[in-house]
C-alpha cells in the first residue's frame, strides 16, 4: 500500500497548526473522491472531542459549558466513540484508504493500525489490541499495555473513504485527562463512570520523559514498516477544507 | 439466507420495491458485521437522493458508517422506532430495522442491483 504522509507539528504556522482536528476529514474527503490513501500525523493544543453519542446526553449543553470554562474548546469528531481530551501530551495519526462498503470496518481498524502497534514495539512497548474496562472512550479496537489503555482508537466510513483514527497517549496525565472527561459526563447527565488507573502513557511505561515529537517520529517509521509512504502536504483546497471543518465541528 | 423478495447492493443495502415505492434497510451480514449499532441518523422527509448517495448514518462501536441509497428517489417516510430503538437493525434487519422509505425518481431502474442469489455468492466470496 502506499500512502501519502502528511505531519503537522508546532514548527508549522499558528494558522496552519490550529486546523490540525480538522486536517484528516479534510485529507480524507480527498481519498473519497480518488486521491492517494493517505497518513496524517499531528501534535495537539488542548481540546476536547466528542462523539456522536454524546451529543444525546440530557445535559449536552450543561456539560460543554463546563469544558468551556476550563477553557477547553470543543469540537465533534466524524468518528464514532465517545469524549477524549487531546493535548501536548499525546499525538493523533490518522490513516483514510478509499472505501464505502460498511462491513469492512473490523478489516480496517485491524490492517490500518498495524503501524501503531510496530511504533510503540519500536519504543520498547509491548501492546496489543482491546477493550479497557473503565478507561475514557473505551473500545475493543483500543490498544492497550499491562492492562491500561495507551492508544483510543475510532472509525468512519463516510463519502468514499474510511478514516482509521486515534490518539497515542504520549505523556497525558491520566488523572487529568480522566477527571477532565468525567466532569463533563458528570454536568452532562451521564452516569459512566471511569478510573484513571485503566489509562497510561508512553512515558509512564518507559519510565522516562518522552515528547511527542518522538512519538510521532516513531509512528511514520512504523507505518514505513506496512506501507510506503511519499512525503506530502495538504494543497490549499484541503486546508480550506479544514477550515470550513473545524468551523462545523465546533461546539459551544 | 436472504430474502427473495428485494435487491441488494454492493455495500450491503437492500431494497424492496412496492409500485413506485420502496423500503431501504441494511443486509443481515451488514449488522452482523457492525456489531451492536447505537444510533441511527435519518434523513429529512421530502430529501431528494441520487443512487449511492448516503441517506443516513448508522454508528456502532467506535464506527460512524454512511448508509448509502440504492435508488435515486424522494425520502416519503423513515423509520421513526429506529431513534428510540436503533437495536431494531441488529435485531430485524428486514423487517422491523428498515430505515427509510423512498418514492422512485420515474426514471430510476433498479436492474443494476443484485438478486438475492446473486448477493448471497457476493457476501460468501467477501
Amino acid at each position: 500500500m502506499r500512502l501519502r504522509l502528511i505531519t503537522l507539528d508546532r514548527r508549522a504556522a499558528p494558522r496552519r497548526f490550529a486546523l490540525g482536528p480538522a486536517l484528516p476529514e479534510s485529507v480524507a474527503l480527498t481519498v473519497g473522491a480518488g486521491g492517494m490513501a493517505a497518513l496524517v500525523v499531528s501534535e495537539n493544543d488542548p481540546h476536547v472531542l466528542l462523539g456522536p453519542r454524546d451529543r444525546r446526553l440530557p445535559g449536552i449543553e450543561r456539560g460543554i459549558a463546563w469544558l468551556r470554562s476550563q477553557e477547553l474548546p470543543v469540537l465533534e469528531r466524524i468518528g464514532g466513540g465517545s469524549a477524549v481530551l487531546l493535548d501536548e501530551g499525546c499525538v493523533s495519526f490518522a490513516v483514510a484508504v478509499p472505501c464505502s462498503d460498511l462491513t469492512r470496518a473490523r478489516e480496517n481498524f485491524a490492517e490500518l493500525t498495524g503501524g501503531v502497534l510496530r511504533a510503540l514495539g519500536e519504543l520498547g512497548i509491548a501492546a496489543r489490541v482491546g477493550a479497557t474496562a473503565g478507561a475514557f472512550c473505551d473500545g475493543p479496537y483500543d490498544v492497550k499495555v499491562g492492562g491500561r489503555k495507551l492508544v483510543g482508537v475510532a472509525q468512519a466510513i463516510r463519502r468514499g473513504f474510511a478514516l482509521v483514527s486515534g490518539m497515542v497517549l504520549v505523556s497525558q496525565d491520566p488523572w487529568t485527562s480522566t477527571g477532565i472527561v468525567q466532569g463533563f459526563y458528570e454536568r452532562a447527565g451521564s452516569l459512566e463512570r471511569l478510573r484513571p488507573e485503566a489509562v497510561t502513557s508512553v512515558a509512564r511505561e518507559l519510565g522516562r520523559p518522552v515528547t511527542a515529537a518522538e512519538v510521532a517520529q516513531a509512528l511514520v517509521r512504523g507505518y514505513a514498516e506496512t506501507a510506503q509512504l511519499v512525503a506530502s502536504s495538504p494543497d490549499p483546497a484541503e486546508w480550506d477544507e479544514a477550515e470550513r471543518i473545524l468551523a462545523r465541528r465546533r461546539v459551544g | 439466507m436472504s430474502p427473495t423478495d428485494r435487491r441488494y447492493t454492493m455495500e450491503h443495502e437492500w431494497w424492496q420495491e412496492e409500485g413506485d415505492e420502496g423500503r431501504v434497510g441494511i443486509t443481515e451480514f451488514a449488522q452482523s458485521e457492525l456489531g451492536d449499532i447505537v444510533f441511527v441518523e435519518l434523513p429529512e422527509v421530502g430529501r431528494v437522493l441520487r443512487a449511492g448517495e448516503a441517506l443516513g448514518v448508522v454508528e456502532s462501536v467506535k464506527s460512524v458508517s454512511d448508509i448509502l441509497s440504492p435508488v435515486a428517489g424522494e425520502v416519503i417516510a423513515v423509520n421513526e422506532a429506529l431513534r428510540d430503538r436503533p437495536e431494531l437493525i441488529n435485531r430485524s434487519p428486514y423487517d422491523e430495522g428498515w430505515v427509510v422509505r423512498l418514492r422512485k425518481v420515474p426514471e430510476t431502474d433498479a436492474g443494476g442491483l443484485m438478486d438475492a442469489a446473486a448477493y448471497e455468492a457476493y457476501v460468501n466470496a467477501h
